[in-house]
Order: structure tokens, then sequence, then C-alpha cells
């Protein structure tokens, strides 16, 4: 009887250990996860702006306008035992009004019409042949839509990552093809990491000049195009279409110093070429004329950044950024931004936050009306001037941890003033589902 | 005075770099928080999108470095 139970015993635990044998050898094989989606992000913005240096006027005019974004990305995400696949797909929609916008179409009151450097013979009357722009509105209401879709692939045993990416984007006298191509190296113990990406973008701008600078409307197109000019047949009878292409690598390398602090520092290497003046922009000379903005065919920009963040203690956080950044237009600017999120609870942070940036004027720029018959390039646009701004605002950020559906929910509101007179208000709403 | 300026960019890095210590991945609840992202937040997305149509200098910030809009 004692053989039997110890024989029964042993015949138990013999099948009951190669039972939980092959269970762990089932468990221990890796099984790949479907593709799913991993978050949603929505992000909706209200911008509204006022100034008096409209460009489209010359450097002399109303600039309200206002924009109201929304974008939507999609993150889906699929592991295999060897790679971690990442899929985005982004759409955004921009709807702008603007006042400045009316005066393509209207020639600015009290302005000279005599048309400088005789490109054009005669002044000529509106011409009624572009989509979007009216002339009888006092405000010009645009669209503008940008897709996007990235993919990258980490490899999770070199920690190794390549991305390829793809963005549209069209306005009304605007439409944007872009790729980008890009690597990241992360040390194996994950505190150092080195990208590198490089983007091009061809571009196509509708040559929409101001209203009294047009030609007049014979059915033929009879400017004649310069030496150093590229330009692209296209548009209809009246709009010429350009080319504009720009190309960048982008470097970056992050550090994680210690426990509480890591920093990252940032190079660009960008260059355009094409059509970099806006044709609708007006300047006006010293001999009551008037043409549209010309600026170089070429432009190299070369930006540095460095962001350092630091956890102090358990409630604050330090977000600092800084950037020089200088051209080969005589542009040099200074950007230095400081957030500092306070951790009012482990799942809410509020973050106020400021930013002032300082350039200096490109070589073609000058106000309303000084600038000098003979010069070869000339922009009234105060975009491009010497000016400071500052920019200041708050950031609530809420992580509801026990939420099935949310990730994270942010509020951003910020202050922009510029010293020569712009200010805008911006208010942001994000939030990312699970 | 742009040589000395380069000078102490790159002494203040080397320190930086020279001081790093290895964090293992249970030390890392502090800059693993989300307010401690090295990259632009998403909140931030339509301030910078309006920075690079109203400010001449652009990039290094991970975003674009002008084309892809009509911007500067």
């Amino acid at each position: 009887m004692k053989k039997s139970i110890v024989s029964v015993f042993l015949l138990a635990i013999t099948f009951g250990f190669f039972g939980k044998s092959k269970a762990q050898e089932k468990d221990s094989l890796y099984e790949a996860r479907k593709l799913k989606i991993d978050e949603i992000n929505f992000v909706s913005g209200y911008y509204t702006q006022e100034g008096e240096h409209s460009s489209i006027g010359g450097g002399k005019g109303d600039e309200a306008l206002t924009n109201i974004s929304n974008s939507i990305q999609v993150r889906l995400l699929k592991n295999s035992q060897k790679y971690e696949h990442r899929l985005d797909v982004a759409v955004a929609v921009d709807h702008h009004t603007s006042a400045s916008t009316k005066l393509i179409n209207n020639v600015p009151d009290g302005s000279p019409t005599n048309i400088y450097s005789g490109k054009i013979s005669a002044k000529t009357a509106a011409s009624s042949g572009t989509s979007g722009v009216t002339g009888a509105s006092s405000k010009f209401v645009g669209w503008r839509i940008y897709p996007s879709i990235n993919y990258f692939a980490k490899n999770l045993e070199r920690n190794t990552t390549y991305g390829i990416g793809a963005y549209y984007s069209r306005e009304f006298d605007y439409q944007s093809i872009g790729g980008e191509l890009s690597f990241v190296k992360a040390s194996q113990d994950n505190n150092a990491e080195f990208s590198v990406k490089a983007m091009a973008f061809f571009d196509q701008r509708l040559e929409i000049l101001p209203v009294e600078l047009r030609p007049v409307n014979t059915g033929v197109n009879n400017k004649k195009a310069d030496d150093d000019e590229d330009e692209h047949e296209g548009g209809d009878d009246n709009y010429k279409l350009w080319n504009k292409n720009s190309y960048s690598v982008n470097f970056a390398y992050s550090q994680i110093i210690n426990p509480r602090l890591q920093v990252s520092l940032l190079a660009d290497f960008a260059f355009q070429d094409g059509l970099l003046s806006i044709p609708y922009n007006r300047v006006y000379f010293t001999n009551n004329t008037v043409s549209s903005e010309k600026l170089p065919m070429q432009r190299m920009k070369i930006p540095l950044g460095m962001r350092l963040n630091y956890f102090l203690g358990e409630t604050f956080i330090f977000r600092t950024y800084y950037r020089y950044f200088f051209d080969d237009w005589g542009i040099k600017a200074h950007t230095a931004q400081l957030e500092i999120p306070i951790k009012i609870s482990p799942f809410v942070s509020l973050s106020p936050f400021y930013r002032y940036h300082h350039q200096t004027s490109n070589d073609y720029f000058k106000p309303y009306g000084q600038h000098n018959p003979g010069e070869k390039y000339y922009s009234s646009d105060y975009d491009l001037s010497s000016f400071n701004s500052q920019n200041i605002g708050l950031n609530l950020h809420y992580l509801p941890l026990e939420s099935k559906i949310f990730k994270s929910v942010d509020f951003r509101y910020s202050f922009y003033k510029r010293s020569e007179g712009l200010s805008a208000h911006n208010l942001t709403f994000a939030i990312t589902f699970k | 005075m742009n040589s000395i300026k380069v000078f102490f960019a790159l002494f203040f890095v080397s320190i930086m770099v020279q001081n790093c210590v290895s964090v293992k991945e249970y030390e890392k609840n502090y800059v693993n928080d989300s307010e401690m992202q090295l990259s632009t937040k998403k909140s931030a997305k339509t301030e910078n999108n309006f920075l690079l149509y109203r400010e001449a200098a652009s990039g290094a910030d991970g975003g674009k470095n002008g084309g892809g809009c009509g911007c500067n």
C-alpha cells in the first residue's frame, strides 16, 4: 500500500514537472504583438495678432489676423522580437482670416502707383483670375491643409532607429511636397542618444503680384526671365509658378548627466534656393514708385541650440532652451526660453514660461518708403527686420492616470509682443488618448 | 570676442560631459517625468508654427527649418 502511494506520488510529481516545463517553454517563446494604436494626439489652437506694419502694404497697414488650427495624429505600434515598428499618421488644417490680404487686389489708400523698375510697362486694372483672392470682401479667408506620415523601425538589440517620412502642404498660393530620412543611435544604457535627420521640401508658389503691378491680361506671359532666375512655367495666363527648394541636415545629441539633469545639443544646416520673396509684398521707394519685394534666390541658415532640463527637489523642474542663429542674409538672432513646471501633485503641473528673442535686420530691409532706386534687393517685411520679442504664458498639464481613455491633457496660453509693435495671443488645447 | 564665446561654450559642454554618471533604469524616475522631456511639447506646436512666420530665425528645435510652408 505504502509503495503504491509513493509510486502514485512520484508519478504525480513527474507529470506535474513536465507539464509545467511545457507551459514555461510555450511562455518563453516571444509572440509578436499585432499592429495596435498606441496613442492619438489632438491639438487645437487659436491665434490672433494685431500690428501696423503690413508687408503687403509696404511696411504700413493693418496686420490683424486670426488663425484656427486643428491637427490629429495617430500613432501605431507593432513589436516583433527584434524590432519595434512605429507609424505616425497626421493631418492638420488651418483656417485663417487676414485684414491685410485685401490689399493684394486693392491699392493702399494714398500710396503711389507709379511702377518701379519698368518691367511692367503700364498700370493695369485689377485682374480677376486668381482663385481664393477676393477684392470685394474686407478680409481674406484662407485654408491650409498639411498631412504627414512617418515610419520608424527600431532595432531593439542594437538600439538604433531608422526613419522615413513624407509631408504635403497646400495653401491658396503655395504647395509643398517634402520628405525626410532619419537615424538615431542610443547607448546601451539609454543615457545618451545621437540623431541625424535629412529633410528636403520641393515647394511651388503662385506669383500673385499686387494689383497695380500685374501685366495686362493679353493671354501671353510677357515677363522676361533674368539669368539667375529658375522659373517653372505654369499657373494660368496671369500668374507664374515659381519653385522654392529647401534642404536641411539636423543633428542632435542628448545626454543624461545625472538622475536629475539632462542636456541636448542641436545643430541644423539649411539651404534654400528659388523664389524666397513673397510676390504680393509691396516695396515703396524714395522716388514715389512701387515694386514687388525682391530677395536673393538663395539662403543658407545655421541655427545652433541647446536644451537643459533639471528636476529640483520634488516640485520644480527647470526647462531651458537657447538658440543662436545666423544666415548669409545678415541676420543674427539669439533666442532664450525658461519654463518652470511646478508639480502641484503627481498628476498636475502648472508651467509659467518666458521666451526672449532678439534678431538683427537682414541686409535688404528698410521701412516704408525708404528704399533707394537702384538697390538690387529690397524688402519692407517686418518679420525680417531688427526687433526684440517676448513671449510669456502658462501651461497646465494634467495626467489622468486612472482614466482608461486619456493619457494627458494640456491647456496653454501665451502673449507675444514685438518691439516694433506687433502683438499676438495664442491659446492651445492638446489631448492625448490612450 | 567670438573665439572667447566659442571657448566658454566648449568648456561648459566638456565639464557637463565629464561629470556624467551612469544612471541605471531604476534611478530614472526624475528624468523620465513627462515634464523633463527634451523635445518640444505638443501643446507648443501652434506657438512654434506662428513663430516660423513672424521671426526670421528658425530651427535647432527638432522642427522644420524653413520650407514646407509659405514661411520665412
